[in-house]
């Protein structure tokens, strides 16, 4: 009886949808993403406020479109394999550049320098590897094979973002049929500055920029006619946001404010355009 | 239905009409395509419906023509019993009661556009279901999804008839460039007061952007 009175809403049983825009673009120096915020189910809205811009590392981040399920577990999984770049030993920062060699303990041969041995004296260094970012990837390799298997050895590195891309391609591509999720990736390292990924489908490819959801149709011309290469950073903000307006206005399944998300070498900054703040454009 | 898809239900297509002080200019690509095969390059899908109204057809080309011609025919009746040229408006009436009408058995998106001594330039749109509103730009078919965002951005109102066709023509070339079924050359036609300039753009001769 209570079920005629009140159904249950159709929009329960409705796949979660991030109908989306997303955009990534690519200036001297860094990236700018740009997402809308609304999450759909069927003809409901159930988020408006959305951030589908998700941090893979710390310079790396990713635009999410699609399922929002799948999106979401993709950019999960990738953050946490990139983990393994972040250094664990909070404590070793004090010698970022020297190489500290364990010795066995058959050997009495110790590599001496005032603060390590302190800290190995009073017992603070289990196990610790550490080399240049300058040095050779060759040295790495020829020190891993004398270490013992069950030491872990993590790069202090920063991860490139086209490794970031390749996981997360790894996974669209494996898993083609049964996810429908779209990611764009895209970041700063120090080997390539600013790039910007694609991995539709589970394709790898590297653009000046890309766009990406159901709101991207309308922007095509729009993207293609404005953008230009070499543009300065706030330029790049600009460009971004007015083409979120721009789909956000035409597009159904994209609105709410604008996230926007700047990467440069210094770092990532993020930052939500309300939706009085954003750009005007001729409405009849 | 996602936009794209129920987009390219219509006609392979791209076009276009925009309206400034003292006249229209009409744009289309020229591609019609059965199935992958371009059956026309140099399709010409601006139609007279009398001297100076034309029609932009998106949709089924059959249907369109067959529209085309029965409006025709009934504009030019209604043209000589009121001994003066027919507005604008009336020429879309006609157009959106035989859409509306027949609905269910047809699919045509239609623009009609043109110049009369009473309102000047006017742009109506006749889309798919067969509703009608005036509106000082308009994009239709499979390659208008495109570039929504582009008209958005860049129509300004009061532009002047070199301004729009420059508008048009980059338009229509950004929505030749992404959907693959239209292409070819740009066609163009400015209608005023004085009549009906027409006029070819062909494929080297299409405006560049930055290639990506």
């Amino acid at each position: 009886m209570s079920e005629e009175l009140f159904p249950e809403p159709e929009w329960l049983s409705e796949e979660v949808k991030t109908g989306t825009t997303i955009i990534a673009v690519t200036f001297d120096g860094g990236v700018v993403l740009g997402s809308d915020s609304r999450v759909s189910a069927g003809e409901a809205v159930v988020n408006r406020v959305m951030n589908k811009l998700s941090p893979l590392h710390d310079k790396i981040y990713c635009a999410l479109s699609g399922s929002a399920a799948d999106a979401q577990t993709i950019a999960e999984i990738v953050n946490y394999q990139l983990d393994v770049h972040r250094p664990r030993t909070q404590y070793h920062r004090t010698f970022n550049k020297d190489v500290i060699l364990l010795t066995s303990p058959d050997d009495n041969v110790v590599v001496k320098q005032k603060k390590k041995q302190h800290l190995h004296e009073i017992g603070h260094i289990l196990n610790a590897f550490e080399f240049d970012k300058a040095w050779d990837r060759t040295v790495l390799r020829k020190i891993k094979e004398k270490v013992p298997h069950d030491l872990s050895i993590e790069v202090e590195d920063d991860p490139l973002v086209c490794s970031a891309a390749t996981l997360v391609k790894n996974i669209s591509y494996k898993y083609k049929e049964e996810l429908s999720a779209h990611l764009i990736v895209a970041g700063w390292d120090k080997k390539k500055g600013g790039q910007v990924y694609a991995t539709l489908s589970g394709l790898l490819t590297s653009q000046p920029f890309a766009i990406g959801g159901s709101g991207s149709f309308y922007i095509n011309g729009f993207v293609d006619a404005e953008y230009r290469k070499n543009m300065t950073k706030r330029e790049c903000q600009e460009f971004v946001v007015n083409a979120l307006t721009l789909a956000m206005g035409r597009d159904g399944s994209s609105g709410g404010v604008a996230y926007v998300v700047t990467i440069d070498k210094d770092g990532a900054e993020e930052k939500c355009v309300l939706g009085n703040e954003l750009p005007k454009f001729f409405d009849q | 239905m996602d936009p794209v898809e129920f987009l390219s239900k219509l006609e392979k297509t791209t076009i276009m009409a925009v309206e400034f002080d003292g006249g229209v200019v009409m744009g289309a690509d020229s591609r019609t395509t059965t199935g992958a095969y371009i059956a026309n390059r140099v399709t010409d899908k601006l139609t007279p419906i009398h001297e100076r109204i034309f029609c932009c057809r998106s949709g089924s080309a059959a249907d369109t023509q067959a529209i085309a011609d029965a409006v025709t025919y009934q504009l030019g009746f209604h043209s000589i019993e009121l001994d003066e040229a027919p507005l604008v408006q009336t020429a879309a009436s006609l157009f959106r009661d035989m859409c509306y009408r027949y609905r269910e058995e047809l699919m045509a998106g239609i623009i009609v556009a043109g110049w009369d001594p009473r309102r000047g330039g006017q742009v109506y749109t006749v889309p798919v279901g067969g509703m009608m509103t005036r509106q000082p730009v308009s994009v239709g078919g499979s390659g208008s999804s495109y570039i929504y965002g582009y008209v958005d951005s860049n129509y300004r109102p009061a532009m002047s008839k070199e301004e729009c066709l420059k508008f048009t023509a980059e338009a229509l070339t950004l929505a030749m460039e992404r959907d693959g079924s239209s292409g070819g050359v740009v066609r163009l036609a400015v209608i005023s007061e004085q009549g009906v300039e027409r006029q070819v753009i062909l494929g080297n001769q299409l405006p560049k952007f930055s290639t990506v």
